[in-house]
């Protein structure tokens, strides 16, 4: 195994790891803010899949059309699944098990009838870009890995840069804080709950758009990105947003390194495995949770 | 300027308050007095709307505000320092005060705003980056006062602000109380266990007992009755 | 009306006790009634997920550990089963006790790491993991278990084949199954997972060594899911990882349990009987299956928390309690 096997590996690990880290941060965001974990939050990964694939293929459309309409389909479904079901359970407060086994039943939903509509065959969307780079003449790199790797690291930072920066962000940190004084502050907490909601989910839905050339569209895709958003989630700090880009790419490496020594039969018990050990060893994550979360 | 109007309320099937009444008016400071488990946090809880009433109503200049969402306060010029002070630990001090002013949308008055609230408390401006979950007892109690006034509140709910707080400190803050009513012309309701600084600063009190009104008048009454003075003043 | 909820209050031991007879009469007296042998399968799938799901409303309803890795341990009691009536030749009425013993071993395992952990979505998603590691073990080392190929083959319990057989059979697990749970919910055990359930803090105040009970509720309960996975591979003799580890199963005994009443002793039977039946005598939406389980749980999460069986008991507690002086003490309700 010479220096370029290693550095392809560490790098596409590295940009697998981006996507990891916008999902994980979406579903850190949720759970900081609404107090929920979104067991369904690796679905809107399969359905910004899916949506492209369906307009490129039935529908045809050029590729950046495609791309855009797919995320607003993502943010615009999200956004009926938070009226529609989240809503009205965060209205009835009570018991501690509610949210989870509601976004569970989402996820069962979404899973199924995606298999339904469109089958379990996995389906192919081709390469953004064809072309592979030789940088240094050391390592190849595709220019669809490339293409990831920009569009994470913009979104990560206009991510950062809203929650940090602006009124919205202080918000939403303050509803994960203390929702209840954050009303106290004029913060409509429920249209946070929903700005939220609907940004993780377009997250989610970017990931499964930047991935899905890589590793095919099948309706268990949102499944094994799940626990792998969790890892992220819960070892970057619950409500932590730069410690779940550390994590994601982390987690990214470990995987990738994993996969090539031991075979991608086991990828997903990898995934599971890493879980187990972050909940055990480093629950409060790598950084520490925010107090309030 | 407020006024509570035989409020019942309800934590699930315990009752709390038990038709309490009482009257807040413009420029005035009023003080409610009550140990632990009086009910007072349970009023303040009424009034912000963040635990809904059974029967009775709020009235904030004439209008019922008791079926008004909690985030809706801040409009209406009320503005809480909860107990506890409530600072969001992460943030800075300065994403805190800044915090207050959310529901400001012109740049320009939160400046204004921002400035005349670091005249109150001027060491804030140099430790305005300083993560607030960091600062000391006292300084949390200046900065969640401060984040309270940036709205330039016409009603200002202060919730035992002297809690856990040295006596030099808790003076300091209560002199700021006064400055604050008459520099902003705001009215300000105090709740305290500190019964004889709150009352010296306030024109009116009430003291709850149980979930009920037991007590009310002027401060200078209330200083001299023999039943403050046994169980609130320990004389 | 005000005798009605008298009456309720003061006899619902004998109410119970002559509703339980009577359905267990009445199943009994099944196989007489019902002539297709297709709706006598029906009946034994309702029980077995019966058993299922009073197993995890044991653990979970009633000992708050809320473990979505529980499918694991009805298909360890399926696999040991199977594998060791095959490879070793025994009888699968002595294996189907191993499974089962595996099962609580494995139950033991899972029970005692997850009970370290302090918060409740934490237990919950470390028991889906390893549910779903076992899965994959049991999945990817096809030498030892054919994995998705599925383990055919396995030995039958009545060699004559008479479906009714095991329909009786798994009437005795089932009645087996409730005795334990009632005796396990009315006994000091279960009064103090009443109180652990109203409050973890004060239990402990009073000495209860809340960890240990619930590992051994835990083992309880995969002890049972283990014996009605055995049960499940000698009679349906083949098996596969998806159809005994996977998460499908998960969301069956979760929306059963959820809509019967979590928390409830009938509950889950409810549950499971209806959901099952209503499911497979509408065979045309067998593709819907599961779509139509996680519309269940959505809609019952939502607006129907306590399921159908825990609803109507507040309700009748509640108004019959209206109706009564406030001497009276909040026992435990079937």
């Amino acid at each position: 195994m010479n220096l370029s096997y290693w550095i392809e590996m560490i790098m596409s690990g590295v940009v697998t790891g981006t996507c990891y880290a916008m999902i994980g941060a979406g579903l850190s965001l949720i759970w900081g803010t609404l107090k929920m974990v979104n067991l369904a939050h690796g679905e809107y990964y399969m359905l910004g899949s899916y949506f492209l694939w369906t307009l490129l293929t039935v529908g045809n459309m050029p590729l950046i059309p495609a791309i855009i309409i797919s995320i607003v389909g993502v943010v615009i479904f999200a956004a009926a699944v938070h009226f529609a079901a989240i809503r009205p359970l965060l209205r009835k407060p009570g018991w501690n098990m509610s949210p989870w086994i509601l976004t569970l039943g989402l996820q069962i939903l979404l899973q199924n009838l995606a298999l339904k509509i469109w089958g379990e065959l996995y389906r192919n969307v081709p390469y953004f870009w064809n072309t592979v780079f030789k940088p240094w003449n050391m390592f190849t790199m595709s220019g669809q890995r490339i293409i990831i790797l920009t569009s994470t690291a913009v979104i990560i930072l206009a991510l950062m840069t809203v929650i940090k920066k602006t009124r919205l962000g202080r918000a939403i940190i303050a509803t994960s804080q203390d929702g209840e004084y954050a009303m106290m502050m004029g913060i409509n907490i429920k249209q946070i709950y929903f700005i939220t909601y609907t940004i993780s989910a377009g997250l989610a839905a970017v990931a499964g758009i930047l991935l899905c050339p890589v590793y095919s569209v099948n309706p268990w895709m949102g499944a094994t990105v799940q626990t792998k958003g969790l890892v992220v989630c819960i070892l970057g700090g619950l409500g932590n947003i730069e410690g779940a880009i550390i994590a994601g790419i982390l987690m990214g490496i470990v995987e990738s390194i994993a996969v090539s020594a031991i075979g991608s039969e086991w990828r997903d018990a990898i995934a599971y495995i890493f879980l187990l050990g972050v909940l055990y060893m480093k629950p409060s994550g790598l950084f520490g949770k925010k107090k309030g979360v | 300027m407020l006024k509570v109007d035989s409020v019942n309320a309800f934590y699930g099937d315990v009752q709390t308050l038990f038709d309490v009444s009482m009257e807040i008016r413009e420029n005035e400071i009023v003080t409610i007095l009550g140990s632990n488990g009086a009910g007072k946090t349970t009023l303040i809880k009424t009034i912000c709307n963040l635990l809904p009433i059974r029967s009775g109503s709020i009235y904030y200049k004439e209008e019922r505000i008791d079926k008004v969402p909690p985030y809706k306060r801040v409009d209406l010029g009320m503005s809480l320092v909860p107990e506890g002070r409530r600072l969001f630990p992460d943030m800075s001090v300065m994403d805190n005060l800044l915090l207050g002013a959310y529901s400001l949308r012109d740049k320009k008055q939160i400046q204004e705003n921002l400035e005349w609230v670091i005249s109150l408390f001027p060491w804030l401006s140099e430790r305005s980056k300083q993560s607030a979950g960091t600062l000391s007892g006292g300084e949390q109690q200046m900065c969640a006062i401060a984040r309270g006034l940036m709205i330039r509140p016409q009603l200002v709910i202060f919730d035992e602000p002297s809690l856990g707080l040295a006596p030099v400190i808790v003076d300091q803050i209560f002199e700021t109380l006064s400055k604050i009513t008459r520099e902003n012309n705001s009215t300000i309701l105090l709740i305290e266990q500190n019964a004889q600084t709150a009352l010296e600063i306030s024109d009116r009190g009430y003291v709850l007992e149980n979930g009920h009104v037991v007590l009310e008048g002027s401060s200078d009454t209330l200083l001299g009755s023999p039943e403050i003075q046994k169980s609130y003043l320990g004389l | 009306m005000q005798n009605i909820y008298k009456l309720i209050l003061l006899r619902k031991k004998q109410i119970a006790f002559v509703s339980a007879a009577a359905a267990l009469l009445t199943l009994i007296a099944m196989p007489f009634v019902v002539t297709k042998i297709y709706y006598i399968h029906v009946l034994i799938l309702c029980m077995m997920f019966s058993c299922i799901t009073s197993a995890w409303n044991l653990i979970a309803g009633y000992a708050g550990v809320f473990s979505f890795g529980f499918q694991a341990l009805f298909g360890t009691g399926a696999y040991v089963s199977a594998l060791l009536s095959i490879h070793f030749g025994w009888s699968p009425w002595i294996t189907m006790w191993m499974g089962a013993a595996a099962a609580m071993a494995v139950g033991a395992l899972v029970a005692i790491p997850s009970l370290k952990l302090k918060e409740l979505p934490y237990i919950c998603i470390a028991t889906l993991c390893m549910g779903e590691i076992i899965r994959l073990i049991a999945s990817n080392f096809p030498e030892l278990t054919r994995g998705e190929l599925g383990l055919s083959q396995i030995p039958k319990l009545f060699q004559d084949n008479i479906k009714v057989k095991s329909y009786y059979l798994m009437l005795v697990i089932l009645v087996v199954t409730l005795m334990i749970v009632v005796k396990i919910v009315h006994s000091p055990m279960g009064m103090s997972l009443k109180a652990m359930r109203d409050s973890q803090e004060a239990s402990e105040s009073l000495g209860i060594n809340i960890a240990g009970t619930k590992i051994r509720i835990y083992m309880v309960g995969a002890f049972i899911a283990g014996f009605t996975g055995a049960f499940y591979a000698h009679y349906m003799n083949i098996l596969t990882p998806t159809s005994v580890l996977g998460t499908a199963l998960m969301t069956q005994y979760v929306a059963m349990c959820l809509i019967g009443g979590i928390g409830t002793i009938a509950g889950p039977i409810l549950g499971s009987f209806t959901i099952t039946a209503s499911l497979e005598l509408l065979r045309k939406l067998e593709d819907y299956r599961l779509i139509i389980y996680a519309l269940l749980i959505i809609v019952t999460i939502i607006f129907l928390r306590d399921g159908i069986w825990g609803t109507f008991k507040s309700l009748i507690i509640a108004r019959a309690e209206k109706h009564q002086n406030r001497n009276i003490k909040k026992e435990t309700i079937v």
